[in-house]
């Protein structure tokens, strides 16, 4: 029997401001070496007398994002208190905005083409919500006392909730990637799961079940494997017992299965109520929105990288959207080797987003510690022109990533210095070196003659490098190979 | 209930003659927000709803059943207000603005939210000009302390 699964998210973000929602103390919610309580207001700790009064910064990313989601902004948004009790929300309530949020509706857009999905889909949005995030509370043993730090109370954050509008784990991933995306490039938040800056719960259900909420998951993985978990689960209970689940619950992951924490609460539970001691958030919608900045949708901007001049791959595409400052070195670098006229332009990101990434990986250094942009240009257009050849450019670039004071000599220099420069025919007899290694493999000769094996012509290639020692152009062994073996 | 009221106090009967007639009858309040507190057929509230509600709130849920009784008897009490309230016909727009204390300010314009997005002054506050932890009770290296068991951490709501 095939079951029709329904998920949905919420999506809590903490937005990149200076400080936090309704105080004057600072947002250092990403600085994780925060002394603990030393950003904390009288109101962030509910002092008796305080009361809240609205910055504007978290309303103008709140904005940002309603724009970037498509969702239409309420000319009149309200702040509420839904109540719970707990350590770490010194107030009794958190102030969220339950009745009438900032903006409400809009939609994102799942590409197959970008998404690893296999069609197109659209995810709708059912509302954005400005609130309060809590402090955190530490349990450090088994004595009953917990360690509370109000650092993180008051600070900033839009709930996101969409529409139960996924239907397998991997649309979820592609929604939270692309959600990322929109909250870094737009300035909003740091975007980042493993800190806490952005936390998901999903909602899963099975067609005519209730809906069960997974809590707390932190990683994408842990989002991907609890899901999947979760939706066997509710199918095996359906196929053992012919019944669905009856009753709404909240679930938590412990890395291996889902277990129940609690049946889920209501808005009865919560008490919800409007906040007497905030008034209503009136905007000009029509005055304010067109002055919104965003950052061009990901498709676009993926689009104008695999586009002309650049002709990226996908994949070299999406490490450069992701990395701003590598982005920035590669179009430092486009630019210094368009000027030169390289010929061969597959070269550009080969050697900066593989070989010079896979050396980095190599000696262990970090991933941004790359050449400087004048000093790889040479090392690509010295081999674009025939002065190297591919493998001794890649021992030269491993030379110069652990040798930083040789990367002030041209590379020409240094090519002639530790003799990598490429032979010619004169001086190398390339016809006697294939004849030699043909001799050599005639059962390879039959193979390659039999099944067009590129593996097994590669593997020719490889011992006329050999002897060649580097200094040869494989292309020139793989032609000259080739020729001899198919007449 | 107001209404009612309202009808009551607009009702035909014999004409007032002075002005103290009227500051007189306006005087005697011929009903009670007691009244308010008692609604026809509510549905009963379960001891399972009232300990879910003491856990919410943080409340003592060990008490005798005398205890529960009254609090029992309480709780009905303060839904059937709201139930009354809830019952009162407002109109539709605006209603849950209406709700604040605030009047409604005026809309906010795009030069309004920027040029207060980095402070605002009017708060008064000064930024570490307190020790957060130098009044409470029980304080460990800088943290709050509080009498909590680790099960709870799991029951986290946001």
């Amino acid at each position: 029997m095939r079951f029709k699964v329904k998920c949905g998210l919420e999506i809590h973000t903490q937005l990149k401001t200076r400080l936090k929602l309704f105080s004057n103390s600072l947002n250092k919610s990403q600085v994780l070496s925060n002394k603990p309580n030393t950003n904390v207001s009288f109101f962030d700790a509910g002092l008796p007398g305080t009361q809240p009064v609205l910055n504007y910064e978290p309303v103008l990313l709140a904005l940002k994002a309603a724009k970037a989601l498509k969702s239409t902004v309420s000319p009149i948004s309200t702040f509420d208190r839904k109540h719970y009790f707990y350590g770490d929300q010194p107030l009794g309530y958190q102030i969220t905005q339950h009745y009438q949020p900032i903006a409400k509706g809009g939609y994102l857009i799942l590409s197959s083409r970008f998404d690893q999905i296999s069609q197109n889909k659209t995810i709708g949005i059912e509302q954005i919500q400005l609130e309060q995030d809590t402090g955190k509370t530490l349990y450090k043993d088994l004595t009953g006392l917990a360690h509370v730090d109000l650092n993180r109370a008051n600070v900033p954050l839009i709930e996101l909730v969409t529409k139960p509008d996924f239907s397998n784990p991997e649309e979820i991933i592609a929604f939270l990637k692309q959600y990322q995306y929109i909250v870094k490039f737009s300035d909003i938040s740091s975007g980042d799961l493993e800190t806490g800056a952005i936390r998901a719960d999903v909602n899963i259900s099975i067609e005519g079940g209730e809906r069960v909420e997974i809590k707390n998951l932190p990683t994408t993985s842990a989002i991907m494997h609890a899901t999947k978990y979760e939706i066997k689960r509710q199918i095996s209970q359906f196929e053992k017992t012919g019944k669905h689940i009856t009753e709404t619950e909240t679930r938590g992951w412990n890395g291996k299965q889902t277990y129940k924490l609690r049946d889920k609460e209501n808005a009865v539970d919560y008490r919800y109520m409007p906040d007497p001691e905030l008034p209503p958030l009136v905007l000009d919608v029509d005055e304010i929105m067109p002055q919104v900045e965003i950052e061009k949708p990901r498709d676009v901007r993926l689009e104008e990288l695999m586009a002309e001049p650049y002709g990226l791959k996908l994949r070299d595409a999406i490490t450069l959207l992701y990395n701003p400052e590598f982005h920035s070195y590669y179009m430092e670098l486009f630019q210094i080797l368009t000027t030169k006229k390289i010929v061969k332009r597959d070269l550009i990101s080969n050697w900066i987003c593989h070989e010079q990434v896979g050396a980095l990986k190599k000696l262990g250094r970090p991933q941004d510690e790359y050449l400087p942009a004048r000093v790889m240009s040479e090392l690509i257009f010295s081999v674009d022109k025939g002065s190297i050849g591919s493998n001794n450019a890649k021992l030269l670039l491993m030379h110069l990533l652990d040798n930083p004071q040789d990367q002030v000599l041209p590379i020409a220099k240094l090519i002639k210095q530790f003799d990598l420069g490429k032979t010619t025919d004169d001086e190398l007899d390339y016809a006697k070196i294939c004849e030699n290694v043909l001799s050599q493999n005639e059962a390879v000769i039959k193979e390659i003659r039999r099944t067009n094996s590129q593996g097994k012509l590669n593997f020719l290639v490889g011992q006329c490098m050999r002897i060649s020692r580097g200094k040869a152009d494989a292309n020139d062994f793989r032609k000259r190979l080739l020729e001899m073996i198919t007449t | 209930m107001f209404l009612r009221s309202i009808r009551r106090l607009s009702g035909i009967g014999k004409p007032f003659k002075t002005i103290q007639e009227v500051e007189e009858y306006l005087a005697r309040p011929n009903w009670a927000t007691a009244e308010l507190l008692v609604k026809a057929g509510d549905d009963g509230l379960s001891r399972e709803k009232l300990l879910n509600l003491q856990q919410l709130s943080g409340l003592n849920a060990e008490s005798n059943e005398e205890t529960e009784a009254t609090l029992l008897k309480s709780i009905q009490r303060q839904l059937g207000f709201i139930r009354n309230i809830e019952d009162l016909a407002l109109p539709v727009e605006g209603s849950t603005v209406d709700t604040r204390l605030i009047p409604k300010p005026k809309a906010l314009v795009f030069a309004d939210l920027v040029k207060h997005a980095k402070s605002d002054p009017e708060k008064g506050e000064v930024f570490d000009s307190w020790n957060p932890t130098g009044l409470a009770v029980d304080s460990d290296d800088g943290y709050y302390v509080v009498r909590d068991s680790l099960d709870k951490n799991e029951e986290k709501a946001v």
